[in-house]
């Protein structure tokens, strides 16, 4: 396992912070984020609004506003197809590198189907475009191709439906043409921004085995973003669960959500309903998620957490414990082993 | 909870003409967004609505509190007094809706599917909506104490300031807003708090029946957790009746007493909380629950494989609505409508099978 | 680009008193919970005025424009001789610049020089010279022409004037009258400035009514207003303006002219801002919170006028700013064609016919000082109008 983990590494992201300007002064939506995606394993991020989980993978694609401000430390390592090692921080916005990783390396499926197809343009005319620019095809070709990749989303009829328009189809298929728009750049790293939040549970339940079966088809890696611990469990390899802008926990999900650490982990899956025990009260995490503009001084989750410490957690910020199995938690319950202090 | 009759639905029917226009001639389809849907409402529970996008859940809801007016069918609300209670009303508000009134009112109850114009308006504070969007369902150019007196100023519920700021604060207490923040606008509150300004809202006037229509589904789950447990707290305090529509069906599990399933403008199974999602009977219940990924890593993960796409409303399947999608799929079901009966006590079903199934799943 | 602009949001600010703070971050942490406390119980128009604020230029703008405004306003006061006070010494006469220094020395009060008559050696015609012997000296607030200022207050005291009563200043010139052409734009100023003012506001009420009912009822009444509005939409407007205006029958008053003239520009002004409303309002019907009024019990009047058109009044405002050029600049093009209003009324649209001749622009170019102000009037209400419409929607996170 260890060799492998070695030779799979294909992203490395090391102290990812992203500041912004505004007009009320800088606000820090991620600080010091690392994380790694090793080829065919999914990395899952969750945590609620926010937390910056979002903004991370735009960063990674290059992706944010003019006004953004990448962290002096950020490293973020990708490794191609080609065996180049390219880092991502010193790309600019624009230019052919950015562009040849955006797409044919990094692919990205976001919410909002609808919002990344050109109303003017069919279904198929897109995955061509996009076929012949990453994949060098001749226009024949790229149809064929483009029809195979329907097929393989699971989208009958894929003939006749490669010459409609995004608005023609319902959500869920939507969902899985823009899942097949992604692929056929043929990228090895996925992104997928909250691909099932819109959908339905009987669609979204059809669109997560197909994306485990497309990976293990394709030997991919993934990072899956979400605010559901529920879908993170069904998908998900490792997870790192983030709140305002930090990681507070991660490890193999498994572990995680069996046995968390966090108190903020802890109070985030009791917080959600069950489907299996029905109660008389829900136990929610006490307060509010604070905006950007007010992050609390020291540990973040500290105003809400119950095993809040007074002079240490509010004063300063915890650092990661570094722990077996690739398990952290960054809290001031547990020493640098990962044991429990109290 | 008394076990009284409050809302009464029957053989709901909403349609909406659907205009398509062509150069030469212009024809119009009928959406049958709800069609022939019963059930009833108890003073002081919580009715649960699930069903998937285009299901007709919130148009239930909406037609209910006639936010837009049924095609068919009645909705009856009992008053306790057995008398339509207009007390606010004044001598000739009463005078001009008289006509109106006579042809609502039911023995113990008001005919809501036949109130119009003024009487209403004038029973509109004995019900109310808690919206999805807590950002779009608050004005923001109100302070959130004039957003709170709305129903009682508009209404014409209570007229002297005073009594208005008095109830206004017990509201917004029992809300657990805080007090010192009600000079402020919307502007100023997190996703959480609204909700819980829209919930004071709709409780200012003491209604008896509230819908809930998707209340907690934009919220993130640790603050959730919080509103739903405040929802239930108020019922417990006020014993208002809530209609609880949602796509979730963990968060209707934990909050309602009894749950309906739509599909596609109908009714598929209808009964007590425990027996829905415990012992389902119909097959599209089963998939739903089966569908929906648990944070548990161990459990297993094996949603019934329903294929294709929720149907248009537009062009509604024959026979029973999901034999499109039914994994035991007959004949029969595409041929006839499933009757809809009782198959245990209190518990609903429209499959011509249902005897046959057991979905029975364990509990945690 | 989402870049907030607003201050966070934070429900604890009663108790963010931490025991490790020393005094100085206690005061900090208290000022800055009395800003939050501010923005939060700030209603819409404060939160409006606040980003208008830190928008520079329109500051200038809207600064520049009062100025304009109140200079018209107290016309008689700031001008020192009237519209047509004449003055048969200084015809076509050149700007005269106040000075402190000529070639018999300096002096601490500004002055000019007195004016002969000479014969201009070439044409033989009378032409006014400056006399550079004599000294007349420029005082504030001096005596001049009896005046009502507002048509009220009698006063002889002018903003500036002569020493000497019989002498005329004239800092922009005289035309080929000797009216002051400084006096007279100022006077036009007024009369442009309220013909546009009375022609948005005729049209403004015409389009809340006329866009209020097309909005709020909606169906087949919407549809023939809609109809009506396409076919004045389509009529064009120049031709359609002067042939109202030369229908205006010559022996009609200056004054039946003036609300002649802003009836017509406002009865034609409406369709644009109507089918703004309309649109307006027709979105905003089934937002969430007119649902809620509505289910609340609310009446359709108290539900318009309390929860509808508040929520764009800020919009309407933006709209009606950007108008008012519309409405200077039809004035000014119609009377400059000689089809508005007519002399002896003043106006910048008279003021520019007057002055077009291949002599004015050769001979006496001062004479196109109004169109200065025509340009300055114009710019100003479009850069308000800039300012205003990205103040107008404080609950917007994005710029």
């Amino acid at each position: 396992m260890a060799d492998e983990g070695e030779t799979g590494r294909m992203l490395t992201v090391e102290n990812l912070s992203i500041g912004f300007r505004t007009d009320e002064g800088r606000i820090d939506p991620v600080q010091g984020v690392s994380f790694s995606v090793d080829r065919g394993r999914t990395l899952g991020l969750v945590g609620e609004s926010g937390s910056g989980k979002s903004i991370s993978t735009k960063a990674l694609m290059q992706l944010l506003p003019g006004t953004a401000i990448l962290g002096e430390e950020t490293r973020m390592r990708y490794r191609a197809k080609d065996g180049r090692e390219v880092a991502v921080e010193t790309l600019g916005r624009t230019g052919e590198e950015i562009r040849r990783l955006r797409g044919g390396e990094i692919g990205m499926i976001f919410q909002e189907p609808m919002a990344s197809f050109s109303p003017v343009y069919t279904i198929g005319n897109q995955m061509m475009e996009a076929i012949r620019l990453h994949r060098g095809m001749r226009r024949r070709e790229a149809r064929e191709f483009a029809i195979e990749m329907l097929d393989k989303v699971g989208i009958s009829n894929p003939r006749g439906r490669v010459d409609q328009y995004a608005h023609e189809m319902s959500g869920g298929m939507r969902q899985r043409a823009m899942i097949a728009l992604t692929l056929s750049a043929g990228p090895q790293l996925l992104i997928a921004d909250e691909p099932t939040t819109a959908l339905d549970v009987t669609i979204q339940a059809q669109v997560l085995e197909l994306m485990r079966g497309l990976q293990d088809d394709l030997g991919m890696g993934m990072i899956f973003i979400t605010h559901d611990l529920g879908v993170i469990a069904q998908i998900a390899d490792e997870v790192a669960v983030m709140y305002l802008g930090t990681i507070v926990e991660r490890g193999p999900t498994r572990e995680v959500i069996r046995n968390p650490q966090h108190p903020y982990t802890i109070g985030l899956l009791e917080a959600i309903p069950s489907l299996d025990t029905l109660t008389a009260r829900l136990s929610p995490v006490p307060g509010d998620i604070p905006s950007p503009h007010a992050r609390p001084r020291g540990c973040p989750f500290h105003p809400r957490c119950s095993k809040a410490i007074a002079g240490v957690c509010d004063t300063r910020a915890p650092v990661e414990t570094r722990a077996e199995e690739g398990r952290a938690v960054r809290c001031w319950l547990y020493d640098e082993a990962g044991r429990s202090a109290a | 909870m008394s076990g009284e009759t409050l809302i009464e639905v029957r053989n709901l029917e909403v349609r909406f003409p659907i205009v398509t226009k062509t150069l030469f001639r212009t024809r119009t389809v009928d959406l049958r967004a709800v069609d022939d849907v019963s059930f009833d409402i108890k003073r002081g529970e919580t009715v649960g609505l699930v069903g998937e996008s285009g299901s007709g859940k919130t148009t239930i809801g909406r037609a209910i509190l006639r936010a837009i007016d049924p095609t068919g069918g009645e909705v009856i609300y009992h008053t306790a007094t057995g008398d339509l209670d207009l007390a606010h009303a004044s001598e000739a508000e009463l005078q001009k809706i008289r006509p109106n009134l006579q042809m609502a009112f039911r023995e113990g109850g008001v005919a809501l599917h036949a109130l119009a114009g003024e009487a209403l308006r004038l029973f509109r504070p004995r019900m109310s909506l808690v919206f999805q969007d807590p950002y779009s369902s608050l004005n923001p150019r109100m302070t959130v104490r004039d957003i709170i007196a709305e129903p009682l100023v508009a209404s014409g519920l209570m007229t002297k300031r005073d009594e208005i700021d008095a109830r206004v604060r017990e509201i917004a207490g029992r809300c657990k807003l805080n007090l010192e923040h009600l000079r402020r606008f919307p502007h100023a509150f997190s996703g959480g708090q609204r909700q819980r300004i829209c919930i004071a809202r709709a409780l200012v006037s003491r209604p008896d029946f509230v819908v809930c229509d998707e209340s907690v589904s934009a919220l993130d789950v640790s603050i959730q957790a919080e509103i739903v447990n405040l929802l239930k707290d108020l019922q417990e305090e006020m014993g208002v009746a809530f209609l609880f529509i949602a796509h979730d069906l963990s968060v209707v599990a934990q909050m309602s007493h009894r749950v309906a399933v739509l599909y596609v403008g109908k009714f598929v199974e209808y009964a007590p909380t425990e027996k829905l999602f415990f012992t389902p009977r119909h097959p599209y219940t089963h998939a739903l629950l089966s569908a929906i990924p648990q944070a548990d890593p161990d459990a297993a993960f094996e949603p019934i494989r329903l294929t294709g796409e929720i149907p248009n409303p537009l062009a509604a399947p024959s026979g029973c609505r999901f034999h499109t999608r039914c994994p035991f799929a007959k004949e029969r079901c595409s041929a006839e409508a499933p009757a809809w009966r009782e198959v245990a006590e209190e518990h609903f079903v429209a499959c011509h099978f249902a005897e046959e199934f057991d979905f029975s799943r364990r509990r945690g | 680009m989402t870049t907030t602009t607003e201050p966070p949001r934070n429900d604890q600010d009663g108790d963010d008193q931490k025991p490790g703070m020393s005094r100085k971050e206690a005061r900090a942490a208290e000022r800055e919970r009395q800003r939050l406390l501010r923005y939060y119980s700030a209603s819409q128009w404060t939160l409006i005025w606040w980003r208008f604020r830190r928008h520079r230029a329109a500051m200038v703008a809207a600064g520049l424009l009062m100025f304009m405004a109140l200079m018209g306003v107290f016309a008689e006061f700031v001008a020192p001789y009237g519209p047509t006070t004449r003055d048969t010494k200084y015809l076509d006469g050149a700007p005269q610049i106040p000075m402190f220094c000529d070639q018999n020395g300096c002096s601490a009060q500004p002055f000019i020089h007195g004016v002969k008559t000479e014969r201009d050696p070439v044409t033989l015609r009378a032409i006014s010279v400056p006399d550079p012997e004599t000294r007349v000296y420029v005082e504030f607030l001096a005596e001049g022409e009896e005046v009502r200022v507002l048509g009220l207050f009698p006063t002889k005291t002018h903003l500036f004037g002569l020493s000497d009563p019989e002498a005329k200043l004239h800092i922009w010139g005289t035309d080929d009258l000797g009216r002051d052409v400084f006096s007279r734009t100022i006077y036009a100023t007024r009369t442009s400035l309220s013909i546009g003012v009375l022609g948005v506001l005729i049209s403004f009420v015409l389009a809340l009514a006329i866009g209020g009912v097309a909005g709020y009822f909606g169906g087949r009444i919407d549809g023939v207003i809609q109809r009506v509005t396409e076919i004045i939409r389509v009529v064009p407007i120049i031709p359609l303006y002067m042939g109202l205006a030369a229908a205006m029958p010559k022996e009609w008053s200056t004054t039946e002219v003036y609300f002649a003239m802003t009836l017509i520009l406002g009865l034609f002004g409406w369709p644009t801002l109507a089918r703004r409303i309309r649109s307006q309002l027709l979105s905003i019907r089934n937002e969430d919170y007119v649902v809620a009024a509505r289910l609340a019990g609310a009446r359709p009047r108290r539900i318009i006028s309390q929860h509808m058109l508040p929520s764009f009044t800020s919009f309407i405002i933006v709209d009606l700013v950007i108008s008012f050029p519309y409405m200077i600049l039809s004035e000014t093009a119609l009377s400059f064609v000689g089809l508005g209003l007519r002399p002896p009324t003043v106006s910048w649209g008279v003021l520019l016919q007057q002055a077009q001749s291949i002599r004015a622009i050769e001979q006496t170019p001062w004479l196109f000082i109004p169109a200065v102000f025509v340009v300055v009037a114009v710019l100003a209400f479009t850069v308000i109008g800039d300012g205003l419409r990205d103040a107008a929607d404080p609950y917007s996170e994005t710029k």
